[in-house]
């Protein structure tokens, strides 16, 4: 039971950072039927950017504030020069989004170094006993910032004009355009909100497992790829809850069977939902054209 | 749409015996080809570099994995990208039948084409059901779980250190393996696959593929079965990828799972669209760029693999549907 209830814990801590990841994927996807494959070098690169700030000595706030921003202008210069030029295009997104991995990764490496480094973040070593298992106060600030983030975004889709002006693009883009809403602002703006979640995402889990490397992520994108498949694609809470149960079944499977599985029970739980239940946890409708 | 009134007056319906001539026009047609193929065979009479001379034999290896990979998506429309994954495949069957059961290159050669794309039917069954992008995060995690029995099935594989002591090249009993004999060797087998591809892509069997790809609802109004003709051109793509690894293990002399992986599927996957979808030419162009463009960025260092990247999105940004590519395939790739 303990084992359990620890594996639940970690289970659930890696898939915040799935979530937080998921929801960049989630918001461009349901906008722009177009997967950012760029979105896990931002999360990688933001991590990276708060790291250097924190060893250098700044304080928290601005560490994590310069590492948000720098993710924000990288992928501002993204969407205006690698995305906006071929929208609309199925393929040549995915294959410049993979050259500016490309980009993204090698500036990394020639800044910082290919090797692993370490995130050092307070509450790190401590642990908090509560008997029959432990928690750790990190945990604690993942859930609470994750919950947090989601009623943020609730609020921002479902409050705000520019929520609304989000919610219209992605019913239908072409009428959005016509009725006055900025379409490219909008999507700029969608694409800051996913960059702004990932570095997050990216600065939670450096600091919770106080490792970060260049390749975090290739590895990011593929996980947060499957949680927000698994969540049903375009939906915000989907990405939530594709995140955590992702996060928690990977848990699982590493404390009871095997790590070597990994990949494998990930894959089945993603081929299993793509059979038998498409529309993901979420249930969005995606209409298939003839 | 207009799919099958140009698909049935074209089509020969004499069979195999009137693919011959249609496949043989449309190569010696494509002047490209020619010119290619005079610098590649040129090259180890030239007495390049070995650096650049290795990367041009990796070039070649790569070609069959490309244009597979262009089959799939240009010509059936199935957005799958885990070539890597039936390179891995073709690379450990050909390696594990060399050094366990010492077989000749032939046999060891056609048993990994044919198990690539026995594994591609198999994958390219979910395809039917699944299409667009969840087609494509299928196939990169296909791609997962053969990185994940790669490294852990050690009996087999040889696990995290590989298969190692594979044998130089024999075809027939002669030996093949050294220098610019394995060269030509490899050079006559890429271009055999090829040539098997152009009459594949002319034949009645072609057509009816690009006709389901450009309008599959139409396709189906008009007699025709989607299902077959989709797994069958999954499994020769496949197929194509599964022949670069048999031809890489050689190669290399050894067979690791470091060679096999998402990243290397991108690659492949880059290949196909920058040079073009729907010509078998455009790959041939985009293995050359992918993979001797890092190389001939080598001075540079540090700097190559960003500028590799730069030069990929500029591409990619001047031409959208890739340098060789038809405009039309790009957008009919279903959502």
């Amino acid at each position: 039971m303990e084992f359990f209830a620890t594996q639940l814990l970690n289970g659930l801590t890696s898939g915040v950072v799935y979530a937080m990841l998921a929801v960049g994927y989630s918001l461009v996807y349901g906008i722009l039927q177009q997967i950012n494959f760029a979105h896990g070098y931002v999360y990688m690169f933001g991590a990276f950017t708060t790291a250097a700030f924190i060893t250098g000595g700044a304080p928290l706030p601005i560490a994590i504030g310069g590492g948000i921003a720098v993710g924000v202008i990288i992928i501002i210069i993204v969407e205006r020069f690698a995305y906006r030029p071929v929208r609309g295009n199925r393929l040549a997104p995915t294959v410049t989004a993979v050259g500016v991995g490309l980009i993204i990764e090698n500036v990394a490496r020639l800044i910082w170094g290919s090797q692993i480094r370490p995130l050092p973040f307070p509450l790190q070593n401590e642990i908090i006993d509560l008997g029959p298992f432990v928690i750790s106060p990190l945990q604690i600030v993942v859930g609470a910032v994750g919950v947090l983030m989601a009623a943020g975004l609730w609020f921002i889709t479902a409050k705000t004009n520019i929520g609304r002006a989000m919610r219209a693009v992605k019913d239908d883009l072409p009428t959005a355009e016509l009725m006055g809403i900025p379409v490219n602002r909008v999507v700029v703006f969608v694409y800051v909100l996913g960059a702004i979640f990932g570095v997050i995402g990216g600065i939670l889990y450096g600091a919770y497992y106080n490792t970060i490397s260049v390749t975090m992520g290739f590895a990011g994108t593929l996980n947060a790829f499957t949680a927000t498949v698994i969540g049903g694609i375009g939906s915000v809470w989907g990405a939530f809850a594709g995140g955590l149960l992702l996060g928690v079944v990977q848990s699982m499977v590493t404390g009871y069977v095997s790590s070597a599985l990994l990949n494998t029970v990930t894959f089945v739980l993603l081929v299993g939902f793509l059979l038998l239940r498409p529309t993901g946890i979420a249930g969005t409708k995606v209409a298939n054209r003839l | 749409m207009t799919t099958f009134t140009t698909t049935t007056p074209g089509v020969d319906r004499r069979g195999l015996r009137g693919l011959l001539p249609r496949g043989a026009r449309a190569i010696t047609s494509t002047s490209i080809w020619g010119a290619v193929l005079l610098v590649v065979l040129l090259v180890p009479v030239l007495q390049l570099p070995p650096i650049f001379s290795a990367a041009l034999l990796l070039t070649i290896i790569y070609i069959p994995a490309a244009v597979g990979q262009n089959l799939i998506i240009g010509n059936a429309g199935l957005l799958a990208m885990g070539q890597a994954a039936f390179v891995g495949v073709g690379a450990y069957t050909a390696g594990i039948l060399a050094v366990r059961f010492e077989v000749d290159g032939s046999i060891a050669i056609l048993a990994a084409v044919l198990l690539s794309a026995g594994v591609g039917a198999l994958v390219g069954i979910p395809a039917l059901r699944i299409s667009g992008d969840y087609l494509f995060i299928v196939s990169l995690g296909f791609n997962l779980i053969v990185m994940d029995v790669a490294r852990n099935w050690v009996d087999v594989t040889g696990g995290a250190t590989g298969l190692t002591g594979i044998p130089t090249l024999t075809l027939f009993g002669m030996d093949m393996g050294v220098g610019q004999t394995f060269y030509f060797s490899v050079l006559v087998m890429v271009l055999v696959s090829l040539v098997v591809v152009q009459a594949i892509t002319s034949s009645r069997f072609g057509l009816t593929m690009e006709a389901i790809r450009d309008d599959e609802a139409a396709a189906i109004a008009s007699g025709i079965r989607p299902a077959g003709p989709k797994v069958q051109f999954f499994a020769i793509g496949s197929a194509l990828a599964g022949l670069s690894g048999a031809l890489l293990a050689y190669n290399l002399g050894y067979v690791g799972s470091g060679s096999f992986d998402v990243s290397d599927s991108l690659l492949i996957f880059q290949m196909a669209v920058i040079g073009g979808l729907g010509r078998i030419t455009g790959s041939i162009l985009g293995a050359f760029i992918i993979i001797l463009l890092p190389e001939l960025l080598r001075p540079l260092q540090d700097y190559r693999l960003l500028l590799a990247g730069l030069v990929i999105v500029i591409l990619m940004i001047l031409r959208p549907e890739g340098i060789l590519g038809k405009a039309k395939i790009t957008n009919l790739i279903k959502k």
